[in-house]
């Protein structure tokens, strides 16, 4: 470090115009905010502007650490795979060890370390965050052996979110023991879950969790993926990338029982079996019906669909992703054709968006829709795959609307298309 | 008939705007809970900087609240997922900012002290994504930034974090 005074500092830039430096000027808050964006790498490398700059990366509350970043990337051209991720874990113990100890860790983000066996490393930087008081951790790991969240961070009380992002299926033990006392935010992703008992009891003792979001989750041996909490109020379930290994929930039953859940996102293979209960708060639902089986009956699929639009009780607001294969949109239009089922429980919707292919099926589902629900105020129809020439030109001709990506309808078109008799628009087609 | 406030700004001027749209301020709204907002609200912005802020929380309000009556208590959370129209404001709304940088600090200030939290992001975000991946002299330039290091403090950094400075 230099020990040159103040008196014999040379400003050697002068091609600054006469503009004032107002980035340094700002409250150490907002500097704080805007570091919190950026990679360490790039926060340290900010640290070479100026002398103020000089020790700011030092206190610095929230830590973004990737391998991913073009200083590390750019590595791998000369290094192995193995070394580069040695040279990213001594970056992270430098700057752990450097860091101003009295600073309390807002958040952690490491983005793809590649956790080998019998290193130790992660659990020990888990602990030095832990004893900071981390609020968000957020983790994208590569691992060849199962993940065990130590019991220091399950029950450490200052976290609140935890995002952990496998980049393989990689098995996540999940803890036999209450903890999480202050977790409201819980995300896992590609993590391999064993056992159905112990993942329902850990959800439902997470006594304040809201958010909850499990992607591209392989579900071992599940017979019923039960998710009761009282607290919660945003659940996501993703299995929407087509995988030989993983076809999600498609054969196992799926269980909700979350009076508080606002809204719930599905997308993914159906699952074997749907069980609903008090989810009254519901209000936005997102579902996406990949496909069936093709072991199942039109009958069982029926079934199937009739229980998820009875279980979803006064939504406002339904996004239903239709891109069905053609089979399963028959399925579908099977339900449809017995509207008492959505009289029931969709008569509160108003807002509907439905994307949809160009095909006939999926016309006529528009127009079974429209046709149920009544007190729609909003309805949007974003159409996948388009072709245009043959399509919306019909569109655009009978109700004056403009060919675009989207069509955004009114409440006086909705009537109007309802007012529509479904084989007018069937000979469109012919 | 929705509720009006008046705000003025430091230069005196008066904005009419709907409470729903203004109380997106933390600080406002805590003016109005306390009573302390009977007339006009004297705000520390200048006219420019809350003309500007206003645009921002008018959008916001669009994005967040599409029925008006609707009997769930507010409870309407925005839509989640990408709405075109939005992102194309948005576009347009940060590179005005990069354009001008001192509304773009003038606007950080005011929605730091408005308590504004999602402008406040908003604009951080903006900001680290213009020095994320630079190098220092090139931040230096964006931002009238005076090297004050001596050319031996400059060589120390460099011996210290040399890798870190490889573009």
């Amino acid at each position: 470090m230099s020990t040159t005074l103040p008196n014999s500092k040379s400003p050697r830039i002068s091609e600054v115009d006469d503009g004032v430096d107002r980035l340094s000027d700002l409250p150490i808050s907002i500097l704080n905010h805007i570091f919190s964006f950026l990679d360490v790498v790039d926060v340290i490398r900010a640290s070479a502007v100026s002398r103020k700059w000089r020790y700011m990366w030092v206190s610095m509350p929230s830590l973004n650490f990737s391998v991913f970043h073009k200083i590390w990337f750019d590595k791998r051209r000369t290094w192995s795979i193995h070394t580069v991720n040695n040279e990213f874990k001594d970056f992270i113990n430098w700057v752990l060890i450097s860091l101003d100890k009295s600073i309390n860790i807002k958040s952690f983000h490491l983005m793809g370390y590649y956790n080998d066996t019998d290193d130790h490393t992660l659990y020990r930087w888990f602990n030095v965050v832990v004893r900071r008081n981390v609020q968000e951790l957020a983790l994208l790991l590569f691992s060849e052996t199962p993940i065990e969240l130590p019991h220091f961070l399950v029950t450490c009380k200052s976290l609140t979110t935890l995002i952990l992002r496998f980049g393989s299926s990689v098995v996540l033990k999940i803890p036999t023991f209450a903890g999480f006392s202050n977790l409201k935010s819980l995300a896992l992703n590609s993590a391999v879950l064993l056992d159905c008992v112990s993942l329902r009891n850990f959800i439902s003792s997470c006594p304040v969790l809201e958010d909850l979001t499990l992607r591209e989750c392989l579900y071992r041996d599940f017979k019923i993926l039960d998710i009761s909490s009282t607290s919660l109020k945003n659940l996501v379930l993703e299995n929407g990338c087509p995988d030989p290994i993983n076809d999600g929930l498609k054969n196992w039953e799926l269980k909700l029982a979350c009076p508080s859940l606002i809204s719930l996102y599905f997308n993914g293979p159906l699952a074997k079996d749907f069980s609903f209960q008090d989810l009254n708060s519901l209000l936005e639902v997102f579902f996406s019906v990949e496909s069936l089986t093709e072991h199942v009956t039109i009958e069982e699929s029926h079934n199937v669909l009739y229980k998820i639009f009875q279980g979803l009780h006064n939504i406002t607001d339904l996004k239903f992703l239709a891109v069905f294969e053609k089979l399963c949109l028959q399925f579908l239009y099977g339900t449809l054709s017995h509207p008492e089922c959505f009289q029931i429980s969709l008569c509160h919707l108003k807002f509907l968006k439905l994307i949809v292919q160009t095909d006939d099926w999926s016309m006529k589902l528009i127009f079974s829709l429209l046709n149920c629900f009544r007190n729609l105020v909003v309805l949007k129809i974003c159409f996948v795959w388009v072709n245009f020439n043959s399509f919306s030109y019909c569109f655009s001709f009978r109700f004056g609307m403009k060919c675009s990506k989207m069509l955004v309808l009114s409440k006086s078109t909705i009537l109007c298309l309802i007012s529509l008799p479904i084989v007018e628009i069937g000979v469109l087609y012919d | 008939m929705a509720i009006m406030y008046a705000l003025k700004s430091s230069d005196n001027e008066i904005f009419e705007v709907e409470q729903k749209v203004i109380e997106q301020s933390e600080t406002i709204k805590k003016m109005i809970e306390d009573g302390a907002a009977t007339g006009e609200i004297p705000l520390q912005v200048s006219s420019k900087t809350l003309a500007k802020v206003l645009e921002w929380c008018k959008q916001r309000q669009h994005k967040t609240v599409e029925n008006e009556n609707d009997d769930n208590k507010g409870k309407r959370k925005k839509e989640r997922d990408e709405d075109d129209d939005i992102k194309e404001w948005e576009n347009k709304f940060s590179d005005e900012l990069k354009a001008d940088k001192d509304v773009l600090f003038d606007l950080l200030l005011a929605s730091n002290y408005l308590d504004l939290p999602a402008l406040l992001s908003f604009l951080c975000q903006l900001v680290a994504d213009m020095v994320a991946g630079k190098m220092p002299e090139e931040i230096r330039r964006m931002f009238n930034i005076e090297n004050d290091f001596t050319p031996e403090e400059e060589k120390a950094i460099t011996a210290e974090h040399g890798w870190a400075f490889q573009p």
